[in-house]
């Protein structure tokens, strides 16, 4: 893993945390540089011709100055999960052609914050109180959640904090097999482990650096049999020739190797993009095609594939997954009440909207309990 | 810079070194006639080079003229002390601006040929100076890549039927796929901006359908609209894009194909216009009612009425 580091930079306010220390302990072969500034680091990104690649290999240990909760970025026009994001870092050594990230931060840099106590302040706060409404929080969002794992004592230190109450779940979501330390670890049924999956041929093409899906599944089978519950995020759908045999396939493996009844939830979102990461992935990934589908300009401004193109490919997987696993909660990642209506026969809104559908089935799965505040 | 004017065998003049020549054609046409009637007015300035032959500094046009004249001698100037390159690269550009503004062609090879005499942090200052360039970077780049343009391509810049921009997005493809795109923008002109469009279209196409990009300016369809002669310029352009769109967006052409059809047979008159929305992506479609007066107005209703009524528009809207 640490292969992919090629330097470490820790911000000068936090060489004294023991965790720091123990970070560098395991990352000792890595050259390692305290800093006064983040511009030095930038910089350094900055320099090479490729700052998205070169923000892959530098290591920046440093205190999140600003919220670790987040809300997730939703748009008024398709429907939201409302879920929340908790901020442990930042980016990613794996490489996917499509990954958002790329075009996030500028540079986008592997950034890990240090100051810990100040995450679980922030926690505290929305969750001390035996009462008050259900939260789904996910550290996936700006970065994969299980890539620190070898390096930090992250999980050990969040798995056992939501274990302990009753009002959230937290959800690690990854395309990696970091689990080990997630054995030992009391969880309580509130940490949901999720893992994104794709064809063999995406992961190959467009996944670089990922665990394979053979691997993602026997880790979540795995997860499973440690009593964690399971979400999977089949997100980016990508069409492409032959795909829907693929996604067929992977279905019907994922559901011999995992029972429908511990999976929280599966969510399908088909690729969307901002229209810069076009380039981006034209100059870093020249023989990916998967940005010369037919996409459209989105209400959200973002591209997506042509709507009845769309729906073709999630009536399909919808189709595969209901004949297996018809209690699953199924839901899309930001899409409108026309495709909802059209895939699965409803929308949202008859159901209380998406997020008391997540809701309920984090109470079901994970044992919260709802109150009235 | 006092230059010595001096009369040298036209042979000792080598004309094939190019190390200082802006231009990419040296059309000697119409200096021949001039010199024909006046002489030659303004000798070019040539330097020794150590082999003892001339290279042309300034006046390629004027050595050539004078050579196909079939005169053996020229008078010349030369610079009293041999010059460097860089000196020689300068006066050329000088020379060359006191006449005329350079055109991209040009620009771009003076670029190429400076590049190497400047440390990367000053080349873009000091280049853009010498060359009179508005100071910004990214133009600067556009205009440096046209040196990897085919020679088909370049000329299409310097005739104006292959834009800047659209001559970036060249820059990158084989020489003979350039070839191909200068001829289809010669044949038919594009605007700017359809340029960029059209090159879009087929290297996209030619991605996704892995197929070379030659095989697609080159399909029947594109050769069958060329030839046509039952319609014009700007007709063929413009079924050219529409076939080009149509195989790149294949659903979504067919679902604006549909509606179109679905439209004519709500036979709306000119008064009322039904909108859908903007790539069917969303769910709002628009009626624009446009009229006069009350009776214009009235008459719109009972055809809106009527559209409401009509199945048709039931499919359109499910
Ligand atoms: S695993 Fe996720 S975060 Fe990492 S590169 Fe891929 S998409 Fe981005």
């Amino acid at each position: 893993m640490s292969v992919h580091i090629s330097r470490i930079y820790v911000d000068q306010g936090i060489t004294h945390l023991p965790e720091t220390r123990a970070i560098l302990d395991r990352l000792k072969h890595v050259p390692c540089t305290v800093v006064f500034d983040y511009k030095v680091v930038q910089d350094e990104v900055l320099r090479g011709d490729d700052p998205v690649t070169e923000g892959k290999r530098v290591l920046f240990l440093t205190r999140n100055k600003g919220a670790f909760l987040k809300d997730c970025p939703g748009t008024k026009y398709y429907n939201c999960c409302g879920y929340k994001i908790l901020h442990i870092g930042t980016y990613c050594y794996m490489d996917c052609s499509y990954c958002i990230l790329q075009t996030y931060f500028n540079p986008p840099v592997l950034q890990y914050f240090m100051n810990q106590e100040d995450l679980l302040h922030d926690l505290d706060r929305i969750l001390v109180s035996k009462q008050g409404p259900i939260y789904r929080i996910g550290t996936g969002e700006f970065t994969d959640s299980l890539i620190w794992e070898p390096w930090t004592d992250i999980s050990m230190r969040i798995v056992p904090y939501f274990a302990a109450q009753e009002r959230a779940v937290l959800e690690l979501k990854s395309k990696t097999v970091h689990i080990k330390n997630l054995k030992y670890l009391r969880h309580n049924s509130k940490t949901i482990v999720a893992f994104s999956i794709n064809t063999p041929a995406i992961i190959k093409s467009e996944e670089r650096y990922t665990a394979s899906l053979k691997s993602r599944i026997g880790a979540a089978a795995m997860c499973e049999e440690w009593g964690y519950p399971l979400a999977f995020h089949f997100d980016p759908l990508i069409l492409y020739d032959g795909c829907e045999p693929d996604y067929r396939e992977v279905i019907r493996y994922m559901f011999k190797r995992v029972s429908a009844e511990n999976i929280v939830w599966i969510s399908l979102g088909t690729f969307r993009f901002m229209p810069p990461l076009k380039r981006i992935i034209q100059q870093r990934f020249p023989g990916s095609k998967i940005i010369y589908g037919e996409f459209i300009p989105g209400l959200d401004n973002k591209m997506r594939y042509f709507k009845p193109l769309r729906i073709d490919l999630y009536k399909k997987i919808v189709e595969w997954i209901r004949e297996v696993a018809p209690d699953v909660l199924l839901y899309f990642c930001m899409e409108d009440d026309d495709v909802w209506h059209t895939v699965m026969g409803h929308v949202p809104e008859e159901k209380g909207g998406l997020p008391q559908m997540l809701d309920e089935a984090a109470i079901r799965h994970c044992r919260l309990t709802r109150t009235v505040s | 810079m006092n230059f010595e004017s001096r009369t040298v065998s036209i042979n000792e003049i080598d004309t094939q070194d190019s190390r200082y020549q802006l231009s990419l054609h040296i059309d000697t046409h119409t200096i021949i006639e001039s010199i024909k009637a006046v002489g030659l007015i303004n000798p070019p300035v040539i330097v020794k080079r150590d082999d003892d032959h001339y290279s042309i500094v300034c006046g390629f046009r004027r050595v050539m003229a004078c050579k196909a004249l079939g005169w053996d001698e020229i008078p010349v100037c030369i610079p009293p002390r041999r010059p460097t390159d860089l000196d020689c690269l300068k006066l050329a550009i000088l020379d060359n601006r006191s006449h005329r503004p350079l055109n991209l062609i040009e620009q771009s090879r003076a670029i190429k040929k400076l590049s190497p005499f400047f440390p990367p942090q000053e080349r873009f200052s000091k280049i853009t100076f010498l060359l009179g360039l508005p100071e910004n970077e990214k133009v600067f780049k556009k205009i440096e890549s046209l040196c990897q343009l085919s020679e088909s391509a370049k000329l299409g810049i310097l005739e104006n039927t292959l834009s800047l921009e659209a001559g970036v997005e060249l820059v990158e493809l084989e020489p003979e796929e350039q070839d191909c795109f200068a001829f289809l923008f010669r044949t038919l002109k594009f605007s700017q901006n359809k340029q960029k469009e059209l090159i879009t279209f087929v290297k996209e196409i030619a991605i996704r359908e892995s197929v070379g990009i030659k095989e697609v300016i080159n399909s029947e369809e594109i050769r069958g609209i060329i030839d046509r002669s039952d319609i014009n310029r700007n007709q063929k352009a413009k079924e050219i894009r529409a076939y080009l769109r149509r195989r790149r967006f294949p659903s979504l052409t067919k679902a604006e194909a549909k509606f179109f059809e679905d439209l004519k047979s709500l036979r709306l008159g000119p008064h009322i216009r039904l909108v859908p929305p903007p790539y069917f992506e969303g769910t709002t479609y628009n009626i624009t009612i446009t009229f006069k007066d009350i009776t214009e107005l009235e008459q719109c209703k009972s055809e809106f009425d009527a559209m409401c009524q009509n199945p048709v528009l039931k499919r359109i809207l499910s």
